[in-house]
């Protein structure tokens, strides 16, 4: 286990530098200028120049980006081309923010819809199943722009009750939540439905269910023992695949709401053009994914004791063939 | 030696989209208590629908039972609330399925599993739970403390003993056994019938044996149903259905096992096969596999007739044996 976690640490370095690529490149062949943008239209060209120079904007593409790599080994993610501050440090300050809100959109998710699924599962067929199915479609079509503006809509704007965007201080901060959190996780909720329903139907007339049932157990323990946790794996395949999908979906809803997070501010630094600040948020956000597949194979372990075994087999082979 | 289970008149249809599957059409049955009945079929005879249907565990939705009582000490189970009902199981009725590979739960430790089955009626102490699934366990012959291991690192025949464990946890009064050794091989059958005869011995289960092998019937069973179509077409002791078997079908059906003593070229099967029970004949359900069928077999359904037989219990559902006779047939 402790092998295969360390294995999966050191996976993570070509894949940040993988991404890290894509992105330096993508920055480096999108148009404007971002010494244009520090100094303004009225700069004159040898301003410009010096400050190009100055940034090491003229040097060639693979030493901008070998020097790039440097500083990330060592946590150095540079400084913003618009305002001279450490990108780090203000990673640091938003980050919070969006996990937070990734969190609480994933709370959401699965309070919502692992409920919904195991009850339209249990039902099958039945009109509650076919009204829940029809809405986790409706639920799941809905792009979260489209939701969020028609969330500000009606209870900003219509009813008044909750704000319309920001991250209010104190006693406003849960109101302020709630509007994000449904954007973001709606659709999350939607799939998880779906996907607990059918990965309960698998499981509801196993024979093992029978045999549990046959020892005269409470339905209750049927359900949550027997049921629910052998149909956890793709669940929580689909929980971790959609915090990924929340971490992206962080971008277009943070802009929405002005949420202060990593995702508002990637929008802000794109239309800068700062690429250090894009780059490192990006890094940001690779590492938390990375991170949390990492955490999604570590829970199957514990969730199914077939996959532990199997893990624990993978390292013992490896260390047999090394000895 | 009084009856612990009364099966009457019952029918359990699956409705599905494409047609009515009709699984079991009125069957009777006593089960004497004490006694090991062997219930004998092939597939898709009814067999497995009637043993849930027992215990109640007919699959929703499609499945419904249509007509009939179950009577377990006099109380009808299809009447019962689910109080009632998972008071039934484990205590008084168990089971044992007919696939070890897929009966337990992959996620829990074996020892969770059989704790489970013990817990599930009155409360004991962590202490006594975990003395009595080792005794258990050293009942079917597997160390106690594998106890932590989960199914996937038994071997089937190991997997079928933890079942057998489960089973018999609370010292059942019945033991419904749907086909205990099909999916095991030869060696390892012979071990968990030998150990369900000699649990049974020591702790006083009636058996309900379903399976689709006579010999198992003859070396475990004191009474024997032969199943055709969702119903049962012969009924008696063992003796008597094996030495005086009526029902063409029956008669079919030890044809096509190898006898030791005669020397046999070949084997006569049955020929034909079981009707679709979406579409079951208004006559006799077996007459398009029967030799001796008449015009009446095709147009009357024939009843249970009673043929005497050692307890007077052995019963024939075909008109040769009924009230008229041969001379009718």
């Amino acid at each position: 286990m402790g092998k295969l976690i360390l294995k999966r640490l050191l996976m993570m370095i070509p894949v940040l530098l993988g991404a890290t690529l894509i992105v330096f490149t993508v920055m480096e062949l999108s148009p404007g200028d971002p010494a244009l943008a520090k100094l303004g239209s009225d700069a004159t060209p040898e301003a410009l120049e010096q400050v190009r120079e100055e940034m090491g904007l003229n040097d060639p593409f693979l030493v901008r980006y070998g020097s790039f790599v440097a500083g990330l080994v060592q946590g150095d993610l540079g400084r913003s081309y618009k305002n001279d501050l450490d990108v780090m440090d203000q990673l640091m300050e938003r980050l919070p923010n969006t996990i937070l809100l990734a969190g609480a959109a994933l709370v959401f998710a699965v309070a919502v819809g692992v409920p919904v699924g195991i009850l339209s599962a249990r039902k099958q067929y039945s009109f509650l199943d076919n009204i829940c199915m029809a809405l986790t479609l409706l639920g799941a079509s809905a792009p979260n722009f489209w939701l969020g503006m028609m969330l500000v809509m009606l209870f900003a704007l219509q009813l008044g009750v909750l704000p319309a965007t920001g991250m209010a201080e104190g006693s406003g901060f849960l109101a302020s939540l709630i509007l994000p959190t449904i954007t973001l996780g709606l659709q999350s909720a939607a799939l998880l439905a779906r996907m607990t329903r059918s990965a309960m139907l698998d499981v509801l007339r196993q024979d093992y269910v029978d045999t549990a049932r046959s020892k005269g157990i409470t339905e209750r323990r049927v359900i949550f023992r027997h049921q629910l946790r052998n149909a956890l794996i793709p669940i929580i395949t689909t929980m971790g695949l959609q915090l990924g999908v929340m971490l992206g979906g962080a971008v277009t809803v943070e802009t929405i709401f002005a949420w202060p997070g990593i995702g508002r501010y990637i929008v802000e630094s794109i239309n800068l053009k700062d690429t250090p600040c894009v780059l490192g948020a990006v890094v940001m956000l690779a590492i938390m994914l990375t991170f949390i597949n990492l955490v999604v194979d570590v829970i199957y372990a514990f969730v199914d004791p077939r996959i532990k075994s199997q893990y624990n087999a993978m390292t013992k082979r490896r260390t047999l063939s090394n000895g | 030696m009084s009856n612990i289970l009364e099966i009457r008149d019952l029918a359990i249809h699956y409705e599905m989209q494409d047609g009515t599957v009709k699984a079991l059409n009125g069957v009777s049955l006593d089960l004497k208590e004490g006694s090991a009945h062997g219930l004998v079929g092939e597939t898709g005879a009814g067999k497995t629908t009637l043993a849930k249907g027992i215990i109640r565990l007919t699959p929703a939705p499609y499945g419904k039972v249509k007509s009939g009582q179950i009577f377990y000490n006099g109380r009808d189970i299809l009447q019962m609330s689910k109080q009632e009902l998972r008071e039934l199981r484990g205590r008084h009725i168990s089971m044992i399925f007919q696939d070890p590979m897929t009966s337990l739960n992959p996620v829990l430790t074996v020892g969770d599993q059989i704790g489970e089955a013990l817990g599930s009626h009155g409360r004991l102490s962590s202490s006594q739970l975990h003395q009595r699934t080792g005794e258990l366990l050293q009942m079917v012959g597997i160390p106690p403390e594998r106890a932590g291991e989960y199914p996937h690192q038994f071997s089937g025949g190991m997997k079928q003993r933890v079942v057998i464990a489960i089973a018999l946890a609370l010292n059942p009064r019945l033991l419904i056994a749907d086909e205990p050794t099909t999916a095991l091989d030869v060696t390892i059958q012979a071990q968990v019938l030998e150990m369900i005869s000699e649990l049974r011995k020591k702790l006083g289960t009636s058996l309900l044996l379903i399976t689709h092998d006579l010999g198992v019937v003859a070396q475990n069973c004191e009474y024997v149903s032969i199943m055709y179509a969702g119903e049962i077409v012969e009924t008696g002791t063992v003796h008597d259905v094996f030495k005086d078997r009526r029902h063409p079908y029956t008669q079919g059906l030890f044809s096509s096992i190898p006898n030791i003593n005669e020397e046999v070229r070949r084997l006569t099967p049955i020929r034909g096969l079981m009707p679709d029970p979406t579409q079951l004949p208004s006559g006799c359900a077996f007459c398009e596999r029967c030799e001796y069928a008449q015009e009446r077999c095709l147009r009357e359904h024939p009843s249970l007739y009673p043929v005497g037989g050692e307890e007077g219990i052995h019963q024939v559902r075909c008109f040769r044996s009924g009230p008229q006779g041969k001379e009718d047939a």
